[in-house]
């Protein structure tokens, strides 16, 4: 294949959408043509940000739950499986103190203690459990999760936005902020064709994230930002922008 | 967590069986393949069935996870697409493709061009962009990435010539990479 002809079929290649055939012929290209390579590599960089594109969803709370489940079982079925010895398994886990050598009456005494005491803890905490995932459920279900980021005022620091249904307010979480002296304040913002409207204040404690609550209709502008003001908060933002959220 | 873990320091935990470090991913990129999911497959439920087991490949198959053909994150994506798509096809009772990864495809270093716009100042700005082509080209390039049609069945459904979409394809990537260059991305490797 020439140049040419590669050169109309990279694109297709980098968005998995050639048959079998022509992948096979573009890859043989590529690997002895530099410049053909230079150009895929740059498709399949702009392929790989197509995510980044999509609507966000926050994805039910179930799912996770169900995902670590499954792999906490996975995992307690391999450790069953006598081919492996149990130290190489379980060398460094937090599960290295079960495999150290007991007298085994003294085991025998401390698993029951602890199956007990473990099974009385565990029903109370799987009925917590319960009633914290059906609330997140609900919540998650109608909630809508914003990243936010850090300017290059603030670099480090990055935070979500959560939507919290058809109410006229969210929760901002932020961290990686730097703590205010007390004469400052951190000042929330929601834009309109970069119009801002004051929409909550808050500050940070020393390496503790941040939660603020933002009172207004998020669904009727278009930006998020977080600047710093003087302690109560300005009716405009003065300083600069720390923080941003495009919504 | 001030000291978050970086993508492979949590790799190098799974492969230590550490179900924490399982967790750790999720938090951080189970959202984004659960969207992309819901955006192939346009169903929630759905989604959730290809995220669960593209998670659990992932915790399953760690062992022989090598990061030096690409990120985790470019992978869990990858996978998540594809996985979409083959449910996709399963449902609308089409003969399934080959659908396995293929190899070259994460193993060149997509990160650079990733972090520039996951990190630009305002998320919408790759959408704007997308919105911004010609919606031949958008329409060419969504149903090859988010429908998982070859350039073969897009001409079928589109009703142009192959050559067409061969070039719509293309044009589609060059335009974005030029709106994208417009707004102070560098998408050259």
């Amino acid at each position: 294949m020439e140049c040419a002809q590669v050169a109309e079929l990279t694109a297709a290649y980098a968005l998995a959408a050639l048959p079998e055939g022509e992948r096979r012929e573009v890859e043989a290209h590529v690997a002895a043509c530099p410049e053909c390579r230079a150009r895929l590599a740059q498709e399949q960089a702009l392929v790989a940000v197509l995510p980044l594109a999509v609507e966000q969803r926050a994805p039910p709370a179930r799912l996770k739950t169900r995902l670590l489940q499954a792999a906490r079982a996975d995992l307690a079925t391999r450790e069953r499986q006598p081919d492996t010895p149990a130290h190489a398994r379980r060398r460094g886990g937090p599960r290295s103190f079960f495999a150290t050598p007991l007298p085994y009456a003294a085991a025998a005494v401390l698993l029951l203690f602890a199956v007990g005491g473990l099974a009385a803890w565990g029903a109370q905490l799987r009925s917590l459990n319960r009633q914290a995932d059906a609330e997140l459920a609900r919540l998650r279900s109608s909630t809508r999760i914003l990243a936010a980021q850090g300017t290059e005022a603030a670099p480090g620091a990055s935070g979500q936005v959560l939507q919290l249904g058809e109410q006229q307010r969210a929760l901002l979480l932020v961290r990686g902020l730097p703590t205010l002296p007390p004469d400052k304040t951190y000042q929330v913002w929601l834009l309109k064709d970069g119009k801002p409207v004051g929409a909550g204040l808050f500050q940070v404690e020393a390496g503790r994230e941040a939660a603020a609550v933002v009172t207004g209709d998020l669904s009727r502008y278009d930006l998020l930002a977080v600047t710093v003001e003087p302690a109560g908060g300005l009716p405009l933002p003065s300083g600069a922008i720390v923080l941003k959220a495009g919504l | 967590m001030t000291n978050e873990r970086t993508d492979q320091e949590l790799i190098a935990a799974l492969q230590r069986q550490e179900v924490q470090a399982l967790e750790e991913l999720y938090d951080r990129f189970g959202g984004l393949a659960y969207s992309l999911a819901f955006k192939v497959l346009g169903d929630g439920s759905l989604a959730e069935d290809v995220v669960q087991e593209v998670f659990f490949n992932l915790w399953r198959q760690a062992q022989s996870f090598d990061g030096s053909r690409g990120s985790v994150r470019a992978w869990l994506l990858a996978s998540s697409r594809h996985r979409s798509i083959d449910f996709l096809r399963r449902r609308q009772a089409k003969a399934e493709r080959d659908v396995e990864l293929s190899a070259s495809e994460f193993r060149l270093n997509t990160d650079d061009l990733w972090s520039q716009v996951a990190n630009h100042l305002d998320h919408g700005l790759l959408r704007q962009a997308l919105a911004q082509l010609p919606e031949s080209q958008r329409q060419a390039l969504e149903l090859a990435y988010f429908g998982g049609l070859t350039q073969a069945e897009i001409a079928d459904a589109t009703d142009v010539p192959l050559g067409t979409v061969k070039g719509r394809l293309r044009l589609a990537l060059e335009k974005m990479k030029d709106l994208l260059e417009s707004q102070g991305i560098r998408t050259a490797g």
